[in-house]
């Protein structure tokens, strides 16, 4: 069954990347189709209830497995950092504004 | 083997991926871009297509043509590369015509002429030989290069037959071939139904055998009442009457107790009083007290005889009371048994109610799928004539090659007998009737004819025409009938089976007849009769002659006789009738017609026609074929070789147990009856 963020979600986000990576390697040659067939049931799998946390575990899984998705995994699991970053300001900037707002409530 | 083009050309790949030779250049170009238009449409989809858990027709191609790179003449794997590229560039040209091919845009026969088309006919032959459904088949050609020739030629009636050109056209681009056929569900349903009946029926039996057993034990019980049979009051039980003989034993015995009993304490008394008087009496008279004391031992013996009376008795009434205590076990042993047989016949039943509800559904099932046999019995019917070309077809077209010399020899014997000159004429014409002027083979007129022959009776209006003093104009009734107004009169009315209707217009377009001898002839029912039934059989003959191979049909333009036809003729009033008279006039050979058909029919009970209808389309188009070739179809007072190898060769082609060697021999002239029906309305 398919994650119900896979259609619109980060999940139809990282299976396109994953793809593209996996289309890229077969075209090029650098992975096989017994590679091809047993990396894409791995996405399949690891993505049917993959929470947005779990992301970086799995890229490195997977890269740890096939090596083509290495660039993959540098470029998104910094994107994670970034994002948990931004929402920690925006989470704060938030109370600030709320602060200011509503002094008395402090 | 993998039964799946798509596993084949899977497992080719995997092989070809363990190699040195690098062949992945162009595939993984191949692959890339399909999953690449492919990701355009739906990501999660092209996910599954690259985990193969769905097909995409653009990989499979690509993979089978690794598949057929890789593969050496002789069917090992090549996974080194040693002349792939000459084989990539063979399989690719296979594939694509082949594709032309199963897409009409390429005749079979340069199809075949081709070094592509010889490898699919090779590939097609080597599926074959690993088909199920024909594991019986070719099992019977024990000798390798028999099979695969047979495989072979089989393979090229394979790929022309309609039905199996869709089905390898649908190969080339999924995997299952042959899978999900209806006619497997139909043969699964009826096996599980006729498991399912046999089964009933084995509980029916059963529960038949539970009721006769209760039926026993309830009959010895009712010996326990006092009335057993309720049709019979008077009869007392058998256990009843003995236990009621123990039971007054036993008060006869209790009667002895009680008087006994009651004597002893009379005597008792008597005995008190005597030794009261003993004490009163003086001690000095000793005669009396001696007269006392002796009475007193006499009473003791007394009681002492009726205690003894009284053991006795008691003794009686244990042992008689012990028959009764066995007999009161037994009913109750009779009660149990009864009580769990009802049981077992009430779970029994329900168990048997339980699978009559399913029979029932797979009954209806089965019915259902019916419908769908038709087409499976029509592919049947192709089989027939596959397995007619192959193995067989030497003996047979033989034999057909025979009997229409002699059917062409006799009608033409039989007009130069003919001393009526329209007669003469009409039977030259026969004669003539299905060759061109160089002698050939006329398939336009075979096909006239046929068309003409199958349609169904109905009346026309013929009249001499005006304009033509050699033709008559023919009308065939509308479908809603003749106009309540204006419509022909009743002389002008002539009620036409197909192969009357069929002589009339042959006769009517050779413009050699004058209208009045047609008219005339329309008016002599026995003629029309005995004539038409001639000619079907001769438009039968001639059609299955000019349709009797891939090249002859080619050049006649004469189709096989369909599932259909076969149907309509063995239907219709004038078809059936043809093959009674045929069966009828061949009756000594119907036990060799059962063993070449795998039935019991011919040689059962019944007329021919209730015979004919009992068997299947199948068998009906083996008949046919059979009787053909053995001449039995053909014109009167004809003789022919033996059905002999003909039926025997037929018989192990369709896998029966059929040696009909027995069969050899025959050569009796065989008269076709006169089954047209033909009256003037």
């Amino acid at each position: 069954m398919q994650n119900d963020d896979a259609s619109t979600g980060f999940v139809h986000d990282l299976q396109k990347k994953l793809l593209n990576d996996v289309i890229a390697a077969v075209e090029s040659g650098d992975m096989s189709m017994s590679e091809m067939r047993e990396a894409a049931k791995f996405i399949l799998d690891k993505t049917k209830t993959i929470a947005e946390a779990d992301v970086d575990a799995f890229l490195k899984e997977l890269s740890d497995k096939w090596s083509v998705f290495k660039n993959t995994q540098v470029v998104e699991g910094g994107k994670a950092v970034e994002d948990k970053e931004k929402e920690v300001i925006d989470k704060l900037s938030a109370y600030i504004k709320d602060m200011d707002v509503n002094p008395a409530t402090n | 083997m993998a039964d799946t083009l798509r596993e084949v050309a899977q497992e080719a790949v995997a092989k070809t991926e363990r190699s040195t030779f690098d062949y992945k250049t162009d595939h993984g170009k191949q692959v890339a871009g399909a999953l690449r238009a492919e990701a355009d449409r739906d990501v999660f989809t092209t996910l599954q297509i690259a985990a193969g858990e769905q097909v995409s027709p653009a990989i499979l191609r690509a993979n089978v043509d690794v598949s057929i790179g890789i593969l050496r003449a002789d069917g090992s794997v090549d996974a080194t590369g040693t002349g792939y590229a000459e084989r990539l560039v063979r399989a690719k040209g296979a594939v694509d015509r082949a594709e032309k091919y199963f897409d009409d845009q390429v005749d079979f026969r340069d199809f075949l002429g081709t070094t592509e088309g010889k490898v699919v006919v090779e590939s097609t032959g080597k599926f074959l030989l690993t088909h199920p459904a024909l594991t019986e088949y070719f099992a019977n050609i024990t000798n390798t290069a028999q099979r695969e020739n047979a495989a072979k030629l089989l393979a090229e009636q394979y790929l022309q037959d309609p039905f199996a050109r869709e089905k390898v056209r649908q190969a080339l681009l999924d995997s299952k071939l042959n899978k999900g056929e209806v006619g497997d569900d139909y043969s699964e349903t009826e096996a599980k139904r006729a498991e399912m009946d046999a089964k009933s029926k084995e509980l029916e039996a059963t529960i038949r055998q539970l009721e006769a057993e209760t039926k026993l034990l309830k009959s010895r019980r009712a010996e326990f009442d006092r009335t057993p049979d309720l049709r019979n009051p008077t009869r007392i039980g058998t256990e009843f009457t003995t236990i009621a003989g123990l039971q007054a034993t036993i008060a006869t015995q209790e009667g002895v107790v009680a008087s006994k009993t009651s004597q002893i304490r009379t005597t008792q008394a008597a005995i008190a009083a005597l030794r009261a008087q003993y004490s009163a009496t003086d001690k000095s008279d000793t005669a009396a007290r001696s007269s006392i004391q002796g009475d007193i031992t006499t009473k003791n013996g007394e009681i002492t005889l009726a205690q003894g009376d009284i053991d006795t008795a008691a003794q009686k009434i244990a042992t008689e009371q012990k028959k009764i205590d066995a007999y009161t076990e037994d009913r109750k042993s009779y009660d149990d048994k009864i009580e769990a047989l009802v049981q077992k016949i009430k779970s029994t039943k329900e168990d048997k109610q339980k699978m009559s509800d399913e029979l029932r559904e797979l009954t209806m099932r089965k019915t259902r799928l019916e419908a769908g046999k038709g087409r499976n019995e029509e592919l049947a019917v192709a089989e027939i004539e596959n397995i007619f070309k192959k193995g067989v077809e030497q003996e047979l077209m033989d034999r057909l090659d025979r009997a229409k010399a002699a059917a062409d020899k006799a009608m033409e014997e039989s007009a130069a007998n003919e001393k009526d000159i329209d007669e003469k004429q009409y039977l030259e014409l026969r004669a003539k009737r299905h060759k061109t002027a160089d002698g050939k083979i006329d398939g336009k007129a075979i096909k006239e004819d046929f068309a003409a022959m199958k349609k169904d009776s109905t009346e026309y209006h013929v009249i001499q025409d005006p304009a033509d003093k050699n033709k008559v104009l023919i009308v065939e009734m509308p479908a809603n009938g003749w106009p309540a107004t204006g419509g022909p009169s009743g002389s002008e009315k002539y009620y036409l089976t197909g192969p009357e209707f069929a002589m009339l217009q042959m006769m009517n377009n050779t413009n050699e007849f004058g209208g009045g001898f047609m008219l005339g002839k329309l008016k002599d029912a026995e003629w029309m009769k005995q004539q038409s039934q001639d000619f079907a059989s001769q438009v039968l003959r001639e059609k299955m002659y000019a349709s009797r191979g891939w090249l002859r049909r080619r050049q006649t333009g004469v189709k096989r006789l369909t599932s259909a036809e076969i149907v309509k003729i063995k239907n219709s009033t004038w078809g059936g009738q043809m093959l009674e008279n045929a069966l009828e006039a061949n009756k000594t050979k119907a036990a060799e017609l059962d063993k070449a058909l795998g039935s019991e029919l011919l040689t059962g009970p019944g007329s021919w026609r209730e015979k004919l209808g009992k068997l299947s389309n199948k068998q009906i188009g083996l008949l046919v074929l059979l009787l053909g070739t053995s001449g039995a179809l053909l014109a009167p007072a004809l003789t022919f070789g033996a059905l002999g190898s003909a039926g025997s060769a037929l018989g192990t082609a369709l896998g029966s147990s059929s040696t009909a060697g027995a069969i050899a021999g025959g050569g009796a002239g065989l008269v076709i009856g006169h089954a047209g029906r033909s009256r003037s309305a």
